[in-house]
């Protein structure tokens, strides 16, 4: 388990964390989600020590990280980076020994992962002379060859062609499947939905909502979708016990309710007004969880 | 130690696949071999041939040989015929001028140095020698008249014997001090600048934060500066072992007694040189961002390199001078400076070990200073970095 206690961390005046704290779970899939400027990439780059923080701890299986440890994760910086003029197996072995793997197994691990990206025959040519999208893997080898028991991920998808985004997602779940955390920042907040079982919204610094993505989900006040066919489709729910509001929805009506509120009720009422066609609740996209947290409830109206 | 092993074989061998380091070894064994080839094909300069014919050009030979004695050079005669064999014998290069008759001398490119008013002056003398013979003057007295001068030569002031004796020393072991240090030239401005740009190629890559996520910002730079260094060491190795062949078998020059001594100076000086130049230019690496932008903040080590190059020029000329003591210690010039202070024999054992402790303390306080400024400026990969900033 990975737990972010507490961190902080100024640039000058700036507050790039404060405070920040959340765990991810062995085995999860675990999405940063936050505006540029956050925090993501700062913390992630606190998790693997490239930056320091002020005041806070980083532990890992219930000890503080330190370099013994992290040589074990697997990262992939927000600005990607190998050695343009390295052929890309010999930098693979590189990096794989500095992550402390022998020679032979750096060499076996590299050769192995340029196989299973499909970049065999590519193995000895210089980084500079492959695709962009096969500079990308390479990337993903670099972070993956070592068997890393923690991913630490910045934007791995941005700039991955839709190919190069389901090679990226099936190699997470996998690894997750064996055990492996991921935990991976992204503004795609749709792909962040399909694959993480955890999510971790910050805003300027702090933590505003984490948890699964089905908690993330469920609202304190639910929320009901009910189509009718009515002369009047939206008429019939004024004045319903628990109502607390109510806007049109194309052929239908949006309805907040109290959380005690008797949907059964309701959907008498329903049916007194004329055919229903949909009555169900309506759980919000990680999206729109997102604008209602970080926007804040106050400027939503407005 | 591990890690840092690992990031100087990369270091290492990476550089050493380059074209870069290929191209400098076949330079530099060329222009070895060149050197070395040359005097053979150019001839010995010291070695006049001189063709004669005739009773007086024979006593005008013996003028040009007591010239050529002065100077350190030998004279060969070699007797002719008549006047047509003189000329063909010159034309040919048989001989390098031909004196005919003791009138007339016969050249193609010109008389070597300053030999044509020393024939001039043998020509009036045997002219003058004549005139009195056949004025009758007793052999006795025409030698006594024109033999031994009359003037006497004093030196008023003492002399300096230790210059005189630094001069004797480098009279032979010169070329090889001279050679060695434009090689520490060469090796301190290249490995050092190749530090420099190691170092912004990583940061412009960004690499940088991928190899800082497995080690730390100091085992990246020692294993950059000891790479790039061993390679260095491996260069100058090769140099001094072109240079001791090119000595023994392709010339006639005999290698200087005090060459063991003078390349194991240079080696150590590369060694203290290398080791606080590239920590100087590892700073130029941590706070540029592009390596377009290395040149000009490389600009200031590479001008005191300079500056320590002509230093050792002047050292050379004149060993014994304040310059060259005082440069001697200083650790920025020292490197330079002392294997020509070693090879002159006018550096003391103390003046060797305190030069060297001085360059060793140089080494030991930039460290740390340098680890900083590493530390600090290698992350910030977008833009050149304020000295300031990265100490903070």
């Amino acid at each position: 388990m990975l737990e972010l206690d507490d961190l902080t961390r100024h640039y000058g005046d700036v507050r790039a964390l404060d405070g920040l704290t959340f765990s991810v779970e062995p085995g999860q899939v675990f999405g940063f989600v936050g505006a540029n400027g956050a925090g993501k990439t700062t913390a992630m780059r606190i998790v693997m020590g490239v930056d320091r923080c002020d005041s806070g701890a980083v532990r890992w299986q219930g000890q503080p990280v330190d370099a013994d440890a992290r040589r074990q994760f697997g990262y992939m910086p927000e600005e990607r980076g190998l050695y343009p003029k390295m052929p890309c197996r010999r930098q693979l072995t590189y990096l794989a020994r500095l992550h402390g793997l022998s020679k032979s197994d750096a060499a076996d691990r590299a050769t192995r992962w340029l196989t299973h990206l499909g970049l065999a025959d590519r193995a000895d040519d210089k980084l500079e002379e492959l695709s962009l999208g096969n500079q990308q893997r390479v990337q993903l080898a670099a972070a993956l060859v070592h068997d890393p028991t923690l991913l630490v991920l910045d934007e791995p998808f941005s700039g991955l062609d839709p190919l190069g985004v389901d090679v990226m997602s099936e190699i997470l779940l996998e690894r997750a499947k064996q055990g492996v955390p991921a935990i991976f920042s992204s503004h795609q907040l749709e792909l962040v939905e399909r694959l993480c079982d955890a999510v971790a919204i910050i805003d300027r610094g702090r933590l505003v909502a984490s948890g699964t993505v089905a908690d993330l989900r469920r609202r304190e006040q639910p929320m009901l979708r009910v189509d009718v066919d009515a002369p009047d489709p939206h008429g019939w729910v004024k004045g319903l016990p628990g109502v607390i509001g109510a806007e049109p929805n194309g052929q239908g009506v949006l309805i907040e309710l109290a959380a005690d509120a008797d949907s059964d009720a309701l959907l008498d009422a329903a049916r007194a007004a004329g055919r229903v066609r949909h009555f169900g609740f309506v759980e919000p996209t990680l999206a729109q969880r997102y604008r209602e947290v970080v926007v804040g409830p106050e400027e939503q109206v407005a | 130690m591990g890690l840092l092993r690992i990031v100087a074989a990369r270091e290492l061998t990476e550089r050493a696949r380059s074209k870069a380091f290929l191209i400098s070894n076949v330079i530099i064994l060329a222009a070895i071999g060149g050197a070395a080839m040359l005097p053979q094909l150019l001839g010995d300069p010291g070695l006049h041939r001189v063709g004669i014919t005739g009773h007086a050009s024979a006593e005008l030979a013996t003028v040009v040989e007591a010239q050529a004695a002065g100077g350190g050079g030998t004279v060969e005669v070699v007797e002719l015929d008549d006047a047509a064999a003189a000329e063909s014998a010159v034309v040919d290069g048989e001989v390098d001028f031909a004196i005919v008759d003791g009138t007339t001398v016969l050249t193609d490119n010109g008389l070597p140095g300053s030999l044509e008013p020393v024939l001039q002056l043998g020509s009036q003398s045997l002219a003058l020698e004549q005139a009195l013979a056949d004025a009758g003057v007793p052999p006795g007295e025409r030698s006594r008249l024109l033999g031994g001068g009359t003037l006497t030569v004093e030196q008023i002031s003492t002399p300096d014997t230790d210059r005189e004796a630094a001069q004797d020393a480098l009279a032979t072991a010169g070329p090889v001090a001279y050679l060695a240090v434009v090689a520490l030239y060469g090796l301190l401005i290249f490995y050092g600048q190749w530090v420099a740009q190691g170092i912004v190629e990583e940061k412009q890559s960004r690499v940088v934060e991928v190899v800082l996520s497995t080690v730390s910002t100091r085992q990246l730079l020692a294993g950059k500066v000891l790479g790039i260094g061993v390679l260095g060491l491996g260069q100058i190795l090769l140099i001094a072992a072109a240079g001791t062949v090119a000595l023994l078998f392709a010339t006639e020059i005999e290698p200087p007694p005090g060459m063991a001594p003078i390349v194991a100076v240079v080696l150590a000086w590369y060694l203290l040189g290398y080791a606080i130049y590239a920590l100087l230019f590892a700073v130029t690496g941590a706070i540029v961002a592009r390596v377009e932008d290395l040149q000009s903040a490389a600009t200031p080590i590479i001008i005191v390199i300079v500056a320590g190059f002509a230093a050792a020029q002047f050292a050379l000329q004149n060993p014994t001078g304040t310059v060259a003591v005082v440069l001697g210690y200083v650790p920025l010039t020292a490197p330079l400076i002392q294997p020509i202070r070693v090879a002159a024999e006018t550096a003391t054992g103390v003046e060797i070990i305190i030069a060297a402790a001085l360059g060793l303390a140089t080494v030991a306080g930039l460290v740390p200073l340098v680890a900083r400024l590493y530390a600090g400026g290698v992350l910030r990969t977008r833009a050149r970095v304020r000295l300031r900033d990265a100490w903070g």
